[in-house]
């Protein structure tokens, strides 16, 4: 029986686009070109390093074409000091730091939620358990760090990873707890306690959900420091080991080597920089984009 | 605790009872929100509770509720003590008492569309297959078309999203419905679509109502029964054309002089 | 200076021939990147000096942006499409901003509804007043102080040579109300545009704003524009009113007979729904949704809503003279009542 007739007519809004869609639109078609090319370059370097036939493009030595110069005849960017061609090197490493880059933001965002989440969340002594330990882990170095493992387990992919995304969590997990404390208060967290759901069900389905925009924006910015951060660990010697390539050790070996051979130095350097301005642009881009854009206040 | 019948109508006596609750914020100023409030609402009674901000209303539902700890006094709801009720009684507390919410924009998630908000919590309760056949009837019920189910919240207007709150907090027949300010935050020619939706659903679904609004004028016209709370005392109590007949306290008399009225 | 700008027009003499305010077929739009929409059309107010207007509306009626077109401060993409804006006679749409920004604060001032935002809150209040006078008047530092003192007393705040160093944040709600009052009337504007100033304020501390607007109206023969959704608060005040929906003016009367004879059906429903009973008692209100800009109806905006639609209502109706007051309406209500 329907006590109160339809009086409501249609509705006012347009359909909301989602949030793909909002993100691949005209409006951004540079910054999705961009990534597009990120991508498709840091994938072709992670394969050429799997695909063991194809691992001689950059692990092939030429020991009589070494420092050859960009430019060269077979070799576009030049050959670092084994011979092997620059830039082919500078894609696998490129697919290194992407990879190590992409895990580690993962990484430390997925811990980040939850520690957060829990402190802001799940009472006092929750959050005063979750606050000591990201203050500790906060203060923490990602360097010593990363010395302490390569004493323990020897530098390597597994090394850097794990120095990088246990110390970059904490900062997040501070950003993710303070979202938190202002949106357990908005009421349609309220109504779901009123309505018996349980707050690890309100966590995921109400307070994660809203807490996407930041993730995504923070998850960027982490590729983008972790991808400094690896280059630097491997540059100090305890990051990934030769032969697997990597833009820090490119940059590293070259340095031996810099007043014959400018490029195998300026040449990762300059990608390096790139890549890191381009994602941070990006992350820029995408909070602008991804705020909650101000709704106009209807009373 | 009760069963409801075969339409869904409550059957329990839905009694609320406060035992002087009061609510003290910890910290320097130690600030009185609450300071022992006592009242025993009877089944199918609406109270109303009118208050300026600051007054401690708000601190009043949220702590009936479940939202917020009381310092001291008993909330009993059905005869359970709510607040110091065991985990197996604890469960059965949402299927008492609901609430509707003021800002119909931020009492729902954004991100969820309009038939799964509605069932949000009836899917835990009743489960999924009983929830989504509710949903017809509840949509029915608050006045919008079956094909809003699909909406998202930001598509209907505050008054549309006022009436997705209420179809939420029915859809778990609950005995006891709080209403916070439920139409301050809409336009005043739809504040009555939903004043007049909560009137008829009280009487439909027998509900008892808590009702808490700054507004005397509504107040008087929807409660039966009316508690004016100042700085979180309760400083005037009755029934509402008595109070505004004659009103005893100075701070009612302060209140019903400063309401804007229209000329006749 | 303002003089240089606005004729003579001594303050405290109702000069009917010139409207302190005059707002001529007023259309402001938003300019999308394909289309543009409007948002206000066809909005026509004079305001006499001395006179307060109460401007009535919902959600989407175009009051606010009728108002901030005035100050020219409509926010980025919305711009004033169409008509004229006179202030003592000087038109302001067009007008050179180093001109506008001049008139701002000294001949025509605006308070909002909420003063945190138009309070700079790192600022003390009282450097904050002085700053404005010595903006615009040629005094010195401590002449605008003793002036700054005075108009705090005069509003209403205790203490007032003391309190001139607290920042906004140390006000209440209420109190920091006076303060942007005083702000906005220390160089004693002809015009005040006050945006829902009380909306966010308690009951008991609404009527003392009230009050003191309608004392300094007195005091300096001010034209007062008092935007406001709350019927009730309009009829203390007002003493003209025009009542606003989907963007233009829909009825406009003296405040008395608006009240007692509605003529359009939305001030009726307004009205109505404003109107409190006894228990037991159905609220009145009005059917369906406030209408969204963008998605006006050809015809009257009102008819999807309305009671007394008739054959004609598909036709945009016009603002017509009615007794005393103008409709927007073939079918209006009438004196005895119905149809």
């Amino acid at each position: 029986m329907a006590i109160a007739p339809a009086l409501t007519g249609q509705p006012v809004g347009h359909r909301e686009r989602g949030l793909l869609r909002t993100l691949i639109s005209r409006a951004n078609i540079a910054w999705v070109i961009g990534s597009l090319i990120l991508l498709s370059a840091g994938t072709v370097g992670v394969i050429i390093q799997v695909v063991p036939s194809l691992r001689h493009l950059y692990l092939n030595q030429d020991l009589e074409a070494t420092l050859k110069p960009p430019l060269s005849p077979n070799h576009l960017l030049g050959t670092d000091n084994l011979g092997r061609d620059l830039g082919w090197q500078l894609i696998a490493g490129l697919g290194t730091s992407l990879a190590i880059g992409i895990g580690v933001a993962l990484l430390s965002v997925v811990l980040g939620l939850i520690v957060g989440i829990f402190g802001g969340f799940f009472g006092r002594a929750a959050d005063a358990v979750a606050n000591v330990v990201v203050d500790v882990t906060w203060a923490f170095p990602a360097i010593l760090l990363a010395v302490v493992l390569a004493g323990w387990i020897g530098p390597s992919l597994t090394t850097v990873i794990l120095a990088l995304a246990l110390t970059n969590w904490a900062g997040f997990a501070r950003i993710v707890r303070g979202e938190v404390l202002s949106l357990r208060e908005r009421d349609f967290v309220n109504a779901a306690r009123v309505l018996g759901v349980p707050k690890v069900l309100i966590s995921v389905r109400h307070l994660a959900s809203n807490l996407v925009p930041v993730t995504i924006v923070l998850t960027v910015y982490f590729i983008a420091t972790s991808i400094i951060g690896e280059a630097g660990l491997t540059f100090l010697g305890l990051g990934v080991q030769p032969p697997m390539p990597s833009l820090g050790e490119t940059l590293s070996t070259g340095r031996e080597y810099i007043s014959e051979s400018w490029w195998p130095v300026i040449l990762p350097g300059v990608l390096l920089v790139i890549i890191v301005l381009f994602l941070n642009g990006l992350g820029d881009h995408l909070r602008g984009q991804l705020d909650p854009r101000g709704r106009v206040q209807r009373r | 605790m009760h069963q409801p019948d075969d339409e869904g109508r409550c059957t329990v006596t839905g009694i609320v009872e406060m035992n002087n609750v009061t609510k003290v914020y910890p910290g320097r100023s130690g600030a009185t929100a609450v300071d022992g409030i006592s009242c025993t609402v009877r089944q199918g009674e609406t109270l109303g509770i009118v208050g300026e901000s600051g007054s401690g209303k708000t601190t009043v539902a949220r702590m009936l509720l479940r939202l917020t700890q009381p310092t001291s006094g008993r909330i009993m709801i059905n005869g359970t003590d709510i607040w110091q009720a065991r985990r197996g009684e604890r469960k059965k507390i949402p299927r008492v008492i609901q609430a509707v919410f003021q800002d119909p924009f931020a009492s729902l998630n954004p991100r969820m569309q309009v038939g799964a908000c509605i069932c949000e919590g009836s899917n835990r309760l009743f489960g999924r297959k009983q929830a989504a056949a509710d949903l017809d009837r509840l949509l029915d019920l608050v006045g919008l078309p079956q094909r809003y189910r699909g909406y998202y919240p930001h598509e209907l207007s505050g008054g549309q999203r006022q009436r997705v709150a209420i179809a939420r907090a029915i859809a778990m027949r609950p005995a006891v419905l709080v209403a916070d300010e439920p139409v301050s935050a809409l336009d005043v020619s739809m504040q009555g679509q939903v004043l007049n939706l909560l009137i008829d659903l009280r009487e439909e679904l027998q509900l008892t109502c808590v009702f808490i609004s700054h507004d005397l004028g509504i107040v008087r016209q929807f409660c039966e029964r009316v508690f004016v709370m100042e700085r979180g005392k309760v400083v005037e109590e009755g029934n509402p054309a008595q109070i505004f007949s004659s009103a005893k306290h100075e701070y009612t008399k302060s209140l019903l002089a400063a309401i804007p009225r229209i000329p006749a | 200076m303002t003089s240089d700008l606005l004729p003579d027009v001594p303050a405290s003499s109702p000069d009917t021939a010139v409207s302190a305010l005059e707002i001529s077929s007023l259309q402001v739009s938003l300019q999308g990147r394909q289309a543009s929409t409007s948002l206000v059309t066809d909005v026509s107010l004079a305001v006499a000096p001395g006179e307060i207007v109460g401007l009535v509306g919902e959600s989407g009626s175009g009051k606010s942006l009728t108002a901030l077109a005035c100050m020219g401060l409509l926010p980025r993409g919305v711009v004033i499409a169409a008509g004229d804006v006179r202030l003592s006679g000087v038109s302001l749409v067009g007008m050179e901003r180093k001109k506008l920004r001049a008139l701002r604060g000294s001949a025509i001032s605006m308070i909002f509804q909420d003063p945190l935002t138009s309070l700079d809150p790192c600022a003390r209040i009282g450097s904050q007043i002085v700053e404005t006078i010595l903006a615009h008047r040629d005094v010195t530092a401590a002449e605008a102080r003793k002036d700054a003192v005075e108009l705090l007393d005069r509003v209403g705040i205790p203490r007032a040579t003391e309190r001139m160093r607290a920042y906004p944040h140390e006000f209440s709600g209420g109190m920091r109300q006076r303060v942007m009052i005083a702000a906005a009337l220390v160089l004693r504007p002809r015009v005040l545009i006050a945006d829902e100033p009380t909306t966010a304020l308690d009951v008991t501390t609404q009527a003392g704003i009230v009050e003191l607007v309608l004392e300094l109206r007195r005091e300096l023969g001010m034209a007062v524009v008092w935007i406001s959704h709350d019927l009730g608060l309009i009829g203390q005040l007002a003493d003209r009113v025009a009542v606003m929906y989907a963007g233009e003016v829909v009825e406009m009367a003296g405040m008395r007979d608006l009240f007692v004879t509605p003529r359009h059906p939305y001030t009726h429903g307004l009205i109505d729904s404003a109107r409190r009973g006894e228990y037991g008692e159905l609220f009145g209100f009005i059917r369906g949704n406030v209408a969204e800009p963008g998605h006006w109806p050809a015809g009257c905006r009102f008819a999807p809503r309305c009671e007394r639609v008739v054959a004609g209502c598909e036709q945009h109706p016009e603002l017509r003279p009615l007794d005393q007051a103008s409709v927007r309406c073939i079918n209006p209500m009438t004196r005895d009542g119905a149809q």
